[in-house]
């Protein structure tokens, strides 16, 4: 099986957006951003800028025909900035020149002079100050007041998650050509092209028919591309249409990562009760989610935070309040997990302490509290071929945890400065956008006369393999070779009106409407084939031939196609789908928002070096439900990069900003993510055996952003090999846990309250 | 107009007039349309735009070494043989282009030629072929997407099977030819580099130039002015590291790559190798130079603070005038160095370690490799039955500049060593330094890391010493000390 990306890559061919040749009339933007935090813009001084040679244009929002506006959920975004800027990096101006860099030089020469006003970078802050993008999302079930009296243990705590870059390795970036009467071409790095048309569309003043929007390809995109792309595009088509000419905007990384949204950081405070039995009765979570400057798409993260806060166990009392806070910080974006991770690690956080008080394992309790079939969730949707505990006994079988345990216990009882520790993290993930109205694809297939296919959807090959899937599920309906079938650049000229690429849905969402038209054309065929058969029998198609009552008819694929094109058929179909059976209320916050569940069981072990304070993930297993695999391989490699993009979360990547907003780790080398050594020695996740998935694109389960949750178990695996060394420690639940974090607690003076 | 750059790219002569001082990778990319090498950070820090320089020696052998084109500047181009990604055998792909599809090591593909040119790097010129060595080759490798775990996959699957010759050199080029790793073309390019005339200098170009030497910190500090700036480009050193009079005597203009592979510290220092190893990654060590990394005054660098406890000394040359300065006096304050604009470091020398010496080298990074240090330390001395004969202990991270902690050496010197005078001496130093809370960590992290570093040495030295982890707690928590 041959995912013919993968040999362009290798061999470096594939064209990103910076590869790609222009015309030599094109120009080159550089962004003007806002140094400071928050403050009112007192003078802009363009003439030194405009006076160095090569500069074509200045543009700022005067300049913008149609709408300064880029905020798709709530219009709360400038595209350039008016009178006040709201964060550091915010874009202010744009320089239009010859090359990037005398843009660039240009940029540098820009002067503005700000009236500086207060900066808030802490959610809790403007908590307080009454700061909310959206009014507080409360999601209940049962009646926690009423269940506190009955638990023999309660808990109650902090739990904190920093922020994280997405570092998709090509920058944000987009090119826009001038197209015959007065329209636009955008080729963008985005991961919704739909989305891009809609911003461009509101910031030039033209009808969306009149700008088409590709994306052939992503180097990255982990959710960073899926409403931030939008910008950076109109920002291009913007500078085109004044210019009229083809215009590039790439960022540099420094750019890229001072002005772009990161993961949500958020902090939240937990209590958890318990009987005697460790049965959680009730649960209690506060969010403070700090959004950044604007809303992007934070109130749709902060419902999946509410979604996700009970992860995989069943409670049968939940009170969960979450508040979306304006901060003086670049808008917070989607990231990998969509706001279930922040709201999974406040309950793990919870659990550990209530095993801490009781004097068992964590794991003890996570086992006894998980879902079980037809259990409810918090948002009166009940579980449905519910796999936790299925995943947790297997993960227990396969990976012999009594015996990692057996073998710890004996390294730590061996080993005075050496401290081995390991958690179990299991997972519940909703499958679906939440939003109830994106659960929508099309698909437009074209047979060519040669027999060749041609395939368009919605979907953008960031590296999750869509295109390859994609061409598996045409050729298992055509049944024919993969090496027919192309899939083409996700153009919104060919597939309108359509989601991003996100929510781990675009081979289900996408491949159904692919099935769909494929059906339709094989259909038409085998209608035709019967004609010319002369047969009231159906014919089949296995292997490119034709058979007829499972003898071979002589006619081959081809033949049937260029038969079907010289009687005037129809080789083109289109179709559309609908996840079926979802809804949400919002108001209730009732109803079956997710198209099913994913389930998994990860292991984490560590060895943490007692004496510096640094320590390795020795290893991270785990066993992970994903239906019946589509495509293995790809589903593997999912799995793994989502793991270790989540240790990077939980351990080195941490974001740091100065009290007045700007970035501090605003390089590569500041922020650090996960390298090949960092990568545990033993990374082994597996799927679950004998699953299925009747709900999902020939019962294959969604997989980008579910194993992401499995990292979350490193966490837990350091504060238990903490304990091993000093049992007295108790330390706060703050990610990152960072190198100095870790050395902090090792050796914090004030025995129990460690603020590390 | 520039004197003509001139050089093999892949196989073909390449001659340009573009300013010698433009980003390879921008040459690359935007003259010669070879779009496969990537820009990922612009800093050496991701290694998307990995390439191979191929210098060639008078024997007529060429050896590769694998770089971050965003880090070289094109002058030092000038007769060499440059590979790009598209440089690879065309018809068919490589065994490890194979092995990574088939083992699904490529997601988004962005990393990918850096990561492809890394390995052939490691094919090239490395002795032993082993999966270890391999991965250290890719450390330079950011990739986002696999985890890298299908990545190691595939180093494996095609290194068990390979049909490489293990010898290094012409028969290993061979066997890469053969086994589809390079094209043939390889074979005819000792004789094209050899068709190179030398560099043109402008002999009327007297003006103070900056000397340029690896240019991996100021390529990265001049993102974009670099072109502007009229370098004087240095020559890798091809000088091997010597013994001299009771000195080691290393040329400034080694790549730290270099000196890893130095048969005479192998021989003497043989601790030095794997220190080394922590040391940026494979493409910046191979880029890097000493002189470049001291002449930085970085507070972290790792050279410094290594030297500093070996006692280097370094010969500044300006014309014909030449001295030497202990490292200890070079480094006076922040980026502040007891050298006068047109001296130049040439040499470092250090005494020949006595036997019975130990060395040990610390470093504690957010990211154990291609990572700058928060703190780091080196300790060289020798003990005779417990008592210390010498000692000296650098510290870098804790101060303005690369650190030789002073109090702490002489305060340890003729001591005998027991955890307590350890304690009293890892608080000496803690005294000694003045941290600063940046993004590489707090001043009270510092100051513990600090301490810690110290215990660690002397872990090293005789575990005995730091018998229990008790000791540790006794020493008072540093916040509360200062």
């Amino acid at each position: 099986m041959e995912n013919i990306d993968l040999l362009y890559h290798a061999r470096g061919e594939s064209k990103f957006i910076d590869d790609l040749r222009l015309p030599s009339d094109a120009l080159y933007a550089a962004i003007f951003y806002s140094s400071t935090g928050h403050g009112r813009i007192l003078s802009l001084d363009l003439r030194d800028a405009l006076l160095m040679p090569g500069v074509k244009a200045i543009l700022t929002s005067k300049d913008i025909p149609g709408e300064n506006q880029i905020g798709g959920v709530i219009a709360d975004e400038t595209l350039l900035a008016e009178d006040e800027v709201h964060y550091a990096g915010q874009p202010i101006a744009l320089v239009v020149a010859e090359s990037p860099e005398c843009a660039r030089k240009a940029v540098k020469k820009i002067k503005v002079l700000f009236d500086e006003l207060p900066v808030v970078l802490d959610p809790r802050e403007a908590f307080r100050k009454g700061s909310f993008i959206i009014p507080p999302r409360i999601f209940s079930m049962g009646n926690t007041s009423l269940a506190w009296d009955n638990c023999l243990v309660i808990v109650e705590g902090r739990a904190e998650t920093g922020a994280q870059e997405h570092l998709y390795l090509e920058t944000q970036g987009s090119v826009a050509y001038p197209t015959d009467s007065g329209s636009l071409k955008v080729t963008s790095s985005t991961q919704a092209p739909t989305a891009v048309q809609r911003a461009v569309s509101r910031v030039t003043g033209l009808p969306m028919n009149k700008i088409e929007v590709e994306a052939s390809r992503l180097g990255g995109g982990f959710g960073g591309k899926e409403d931030q792309a939008n910008s950076f595009a109109a920002m291009a088509a913007l500078s085109a249409l004044k210019l009229n000419r083809p215009v590039k905007l790439v960022l540099s990384r420094q750019e890229d990562l001072r002005i772009t949204g990161k993961r949500h950081p958020y902090s939240s405070d937990f209590k958890l009760g318990l009987d005697s039995e460790g049965r959680i009765l009730a649960y209690e979570v506060t969010f403070y989610q700090n959004a950044g400057a604007s809303a992007d798409l934070s109130p749709a993260i902060l419902d999946r935070t509410l979604f996700h806060c009970t992860n995989s166990y069943f409670v049968p009392n939940v009170k969960a309040t979450a508040y979306s806070l304006r901060t003086n910080l670049p808008p917070m974006t989607a990231f990998r997990g969509f706001g279930a991770p922040q709201g999974m690690f406040a309950i793990e956080s919870a659990i550990f302490k209530a095993a801490e008080k009781m004097g068992v394992e964590p794991s003890y309790l996570q086992e006894k509290n998980l879902l079980k079939e037809g259990d409810a969730f918090p948002y009166g949707q009940s579980a449905e071929g519910c796999r936790a505990k299925e995943s947790w006994l297997a993960a227990l079988e396969t990976f012999e945890t009594g015996e990692i345990k057996n073998r710890i216990e004996k390294f730590n009882r061996e080993n005075q400065f050496f401290k081995k520790g390991f958690a179990f993290m299991p997972i519940c993930f909703g499958i679906s956008f939440t939003n109830a109205s994106m659960n929508q694809a099309g698909a437009l297939v074209h047979i060519y006369s040669d027999g060749s296919i041609g395939i368009s959807t919605a979907a953008v090959e960031m590296g999750q393999g869509v295109n390859m899937k994609l061409r598996q599920i045409a050729s298992a309906i055509f049944q024919v070779s993969l090496d027919k079938i192309k899939i083409e650049p996700a153009n919104t000229t060919r597939v309108a009106n359509t989601s991003p690429t996100a929510a781990s849905a675009a081979a289900d969402l996408n491949g159904k409407a692919l099935e769909k038209a494929c059906n339709e054309l094989l259909e038409r065929l085998l209608n035709a084939a019967a004609l010319k058969l002369k047969t009231e029998d159906k014919p089949v198609i296995i292997n490119e031939e034709i058979l007829l009552k499972e003898e071979k008819t002589g006619l081959k694929w081809e033949d049937l196609v260029k038969m079907a094109f010289d009687e005037r058929m129809d080789l083109t179909s289109h179709a559309h789908h609908i996840t079926p059976g979802i809804y949400f209320d919002k108001l209730l916050n009732q109803g079956r928002p997710f198209n099913y569940h994913v389930y998994g069981t990860g292991v984490v072990e560590v060895t943490l070096d007692c004496l510096r304070g640094t320590y390795t993930v020795d290893s991270l297993k785990a066993i992970h439900d994903s239906g019946k695999p589509l495509n293995p391989l790809i589903d593997r490699g999912q799995a793994e990069g989502a793991a270790i993009q989540g240790l990077g979360w939980l351990t080195m990547e941490e974001i740091a900003y100065a009290s007045k907003g700007p970035l501090l780790s605003d390089s590569l080398s500041a922020y650090k993510v996960p390298d090949v050594y960092f990568s545990p020695g033993e990374l082994d996740i597996r799927f679950l055996k004998a699953s299925d998935n009747p709900r999902g694109i020939f019962n294959s389960k969604a997989i980008g952003e579910p194993p992401f949750m499995y990292a979350i178990g490193v966490f837990f695996a350091l504060y238990n090999a903490i304990k091993e060394f000093r049992p007295e420690v108790r330390m706060d639940f703050t990610a990152p846990l960072t190198n100095e974090r870790l050395l902090l607690a090792l050796y914090s003076k004030e025995k129990n309250t460690v603020t590390a | 107009m520039y004197n003509p750059v001139i050089f093999i790219c892949n196989g073909k002569e390449i001659r340009t007039s573009a300013s010698p001082t433009l980003t390879l990778l921008d040459f690359i990319r935007r003259e010669l349309f070879l779009t496969g090498t990537k820009e990922g950070c612009r800093e050496g820090d991701c290694g998307a735009c990995t390439v191979l320089i191929g210098a060639g020696s008078d024997d007529g052998s060429v050896s590769y070494s694998a770089v971050n084109s965003c880090l070289i500047p094109l002058g030092t181009l000038h007769g060499k043989h440059l590979l790009t990604i598209e440089g690879l055998p065309k018809d068919a792909l490589s065994p490890f282009q194979q092995a990574l599809i088939k083992e699904g090591g490529i997601q988004c593909g962005f990393c990918t030629p850096g990561l492809i040119m890394s390995v052939t790097g490691f094919l090239l010129s490395e002795k032993d072929l082993s999966i270890e060595h391999a991965i250290e080759a890719i450390a330079g490798n950011i990739c986002r997407c696999t985890g890298y775990k299908s990545i190691k996959r595939a180093l494996e699957s095609f290194l068990c099977d390979s049909g490489i010759n293990p010898e290094a050199g012409e028969k290993r080029m061979e066997s890469l030819i053969e086994n589809g790793f390079i094209p043939p073309y390889f074979r005819n390019i000792p004789e094209l580099l050899r068709s190179i005339p030398p560099f043109a200098e402008d002999p009327e170009d007297t003006k103070l130039k900056p000397y340029f030497a690896g240019g991996t910190d100021i390529m990265v500090q001049k993102q974009g002015e670099a072109t502007d700036i009229n370098f004087h480009f240095l020559k890798w050193s091809e000088e091997r590291v010597r013994v001299e009079d009771g000195f080691i005597v290393l040329d400034a203009a080694l790549k730290v790559s270099s000196i890893m592979d130095s048969a005479v510290l192998k021989t003497c220092l043989p601790q030095l190798e794997s220190c080394l190893g922590l040391f940026g990654s494979r493409q910046i060590r191979n880029q890097a130079t000493l002189g470049g990394n001291l002449a930085n005054a970085s507070p972290i660098a790792d050279l410094a603070n290594i030297f500093l406890a070996l006692d280097g000394r370094l010969t500044l040359q300006n014309g014909d005038q030449v001295r030497e300065v202990p490292l200890r006096d070079f480094f006076l304050g922040y980026k502040r160095l007891s050298k006068t604009e047109s001296e130049r470091i040439v040499k470092l020398k250090l005494p020949v370690p006595e036997s019975g010496f130990f060395f040990n080298f610390e470093k504690v990074s957010r990211r154990k490799h291609l990572d700058v240090a928060s703190v780091n330390s080196s300790v060289y001395m020798k003990a005779i039955d417990g008592r210390v004969k010498f000692i000296h202990i650098a510290a870098g991270g804790v101060a303005p500049y690369p650190l030789y902690l002073k109090e702490t050496s002489s305060f340890l010197e003729g001591k005998s060593l027991t955890s307590g005078i350890i304690l009293e001496a890892a608080l000496i130093a803690q005294s000694e330094c003045s941290p600063i809370s940046d993004i590489r960590g707090s001043e009270e992290y510092k100051r513990l890391l600090l301490r810690q570093l110290i215990f660690a040495h002397f872990m090293k030295f005789n575990p005995e010493l730091i018998y229990s982890p008790e000791i540790l707690f006794q020493a008072q928590a540093p916040s509360k000390i200062f």
